[in-house]
């Protein structure tokens, strides 16, 4: 086989691996879970204040929506992503898929890309949620949606890097998925929590990027740098909103996640 | 370079720290052969096995099946391979057919190839009547059927088999061994390696056989050598006086020795098939009670227990 053609022979293994990824996905009850999880936040969000009789704009109700992606997000990726490798050597079907004629890459890619479709196409199915309350209630749309989503896209790369590196890192998913979900939803918080308390400017951690998807419905893609501001009184750091910045540093967790859980799962042996 | 056999083996080394599991491993496996792989738990089979499919790197040595380096390119090499690797699992929410479609679809078959070959296996394996239920509900047998069904597709022509009867039951045993039968006996182009502990499976089932302790070869012969290089043992019954029949079964050709076991006379006979054929009508013409005569059925056991004592 040409070089070429063993290249393309390559992406063809990962379209197959990847489609059997979405086969286990949909039918797996993690999917329902992760439905009703969804719809509950979404639900939520939504009836409350009906129910408490406020009035928003649709740009404060669409922050009330985009507040918790993140939240969402983590979820999905520490129940798929983080089992995305570790599941292959925890239940055993690695000596059937590793021992055919497919490179370790294709495999990955193809989980890799399964993993994060899955996790896009929750949030599209989120966002069109929200914008269908949000229509219903103001009759009028918050004009940096899409901003909000690309950057809740942006914070599901990286944070599935972040998930399949724990899963080639660990024997068991169940620990992937636990370590995955404290580290994006625990340790990296202490960490952006307490550098911010200290006034110091922590642009690289993960957190960053997420705090952009509420953010970009007020901010659009103005620059607002970093800096004490007043909240309830109480005077707090801001790290400040820089779109290409964040950009920047979701491409940079991801691509190095990513790295590092290939690395990782080319030297695994069973 | 390879040297024409389908699986070589040469200088292969696997060392975990200190511990060496391989040490300078050579053999070649003889195209359509059906080779068993003995050894001791620890002796380095299944290490062996995992080089060769690709599951592990060795630390030194090259293993090549075709003529394919694995370390340099497994995928080519392993295009053509069919392995059943300890006890593999499968994705629980397929079913046997989209298992082999999805195996297919990696191999690169086409769809109706998949689908043709996807029934005739499954018929082979006797799997045909749960073709569309979840492998998620299976028996550990019928898991193992389709572990041996996935490795058939695509006609490979090597295959290797790690201890494919392990942990079955004996009515899965056994209908493993009659599936691995009908694979031996079919009309393939097959060359098949198999790491077993079941030395009377190996005696069935396999032409050769290739003995390894401490990583390292001791022998790699026929069946028919192995078992019968010191002599074919043959166990006798008779009805009248066993002194007078060891008598005179001392003075038949090719007795190397005769020996009692309890109510049993032993003999030693060096030679092959033919010699126990004539053995047989030269005991009748004796006329000294005979009613029972037979080969011990242990013969590959104390082969192999001698043999692995003498390494230790």
């Amino acid at each position: 086989m040409t070089m070429s053609g063993d290249f393309s022979d390559d992406l063809r293994q990962a379209y197959v691996v990847a489609k059997n990824e979405f086969v286990k996905y949909l039918r797996g009850k993690k999917i329902i879970l992760v439905g009703l999880i969804l719809l509950l936040v979404w639900g939520l969000i939504t009836a409350l204040p009906v129910l408490f009789n406020e009035s928003m704009t649709a740009d404060e109700h669409f922050y009330g929506y985009s507040q918790f992606a993140y939240m969402l997000v983590v979820i999905i990726v520490a129940m798929f992503a983080s089992g995305a490798i570790s599941s292959e050597y925890e239940e055993r079907t690695a000596l059937v898929i590793f021992t055919r004629p497919i490179k370790k890459w294709p495999i990955f890619l193809g989980k890799m890309f399964a993993a994060l479709m899955l996790g896009i196409a929750a949030m599209v199915f989120y966002y069109l949620l929200s914008i269908l309350a949000i229509f219903a209630y103001t009759q009028a749309l918050p004009p940096n949606i899409l901003l909000s989503l690309a950057f809740a896209m942006l914070y599901i790369f990286a944070a599935t890097g972040v998930a399949m590196m724990f899963s080639s890192l660990v024997k068991k998913s169940g620990t992937s998925a636990i370590l995955t979900f404290f580290f994006l939803f625990l340790i990296t918080g202490i960490i952006y929590g307490t550098l911010s308390a200290f006034e110091i400017e922590a642009w690289y951690i993960i957190d960053y990027v997420y705090g952009h998807i509420p953010n970009a419905v007020i901010n659009g893609t103005n620059v607002i740098d970093p800096g004490v501001v007043m909240m309830m009184g109480i005077p707090y750091f801001d790290q400040g909103y820089d779109p290409l910045k964040a950009t920047g540093v979701a491409v940079v967790w991801g691509v190095v996640t990513l790295a590092i859980s290939y690395l990782l799962m080319r030297r695994r042996e069973i | 370079m390879s040297d024409g056999y389908p699986i070589e083996i040469r200088g292969l080394r696997k060392a975990y720290g200190s511990f060496v599991a391989v040490d300078d491993l050579n053999l070649n496996i003889e195209k359509n052969s059906f080779t068993g792989f003995l050894g001791p738990n620890g002796a380095g089979k299944s290490t062996t096995l995992k080089i060769l499919t690709n599951l592990t790197k060795a630390t030194g040595g090259d293993v090549f099946i075709n003529g394919v380096d694995v370390n340099a390119n497994p995928k080519e090499a392993l295009r053509g391979t069919g392995t059943v690797v300890e006890t593999p699992e499968f994705y629980t929410y397929l079913t046997p057919a989209e298992t082999f479609r999805y195996i297919g679809e990696i191999i690169g078959m086409s769809p109706e190839s998949i689908k043709t070959q996807t029934d005739e296996i499954l018929e082979e394996v006797k799997m045909t009547e749960w073709k569309d239920n979840r492998i998620g509900t299976f028996s550990k047998g019928m898991k193992q059927r389709i572990a041996i069904g996935q490795a058939l597709l695509d006609n490979p022509s090597v295959i290797i088999l790690d201890e494919p009867t392990s942990g079955l039951d004996p009515r899965g045993t056994a209908e493993m061994r009659q599936i691995l039968k009908g694979i031996r006996n079919g009309k393939r182009d097959l060359t098949v390696l198999m790491s077993s502990h079941m030395l009377y499976e190996v005696s069935d089932l396999c032409d050769r056989v290739a003995m390894i302790n401490h990583g390292k070869l001791l022998l790699h012969d026929s069946l028919e050598k192995v078992m019968f290089s010191s002599g074919r043992k043959i166990v006798l019954r008779t009805v009248g006086s066993i002194e007078e029949a060891i008598s005179k079964l001392k003075g038949l050709k090719n007795i190397s020795d005769v020996s009692i076991q309890g109510k049993e006379i032993i003999l030693n006979l060096d030679g092959g098939r033919e010699d126990q054929a004539q053995l047989m009508k030269d005991v009748v013409s004796l006329d000294i009670g005979i009613y029972s005569l037979a080969q011990s059925g242990n013969t590959l056991e104390d082969r192999y227990l001698d043999i692995i004592k003498e390494s230790r």
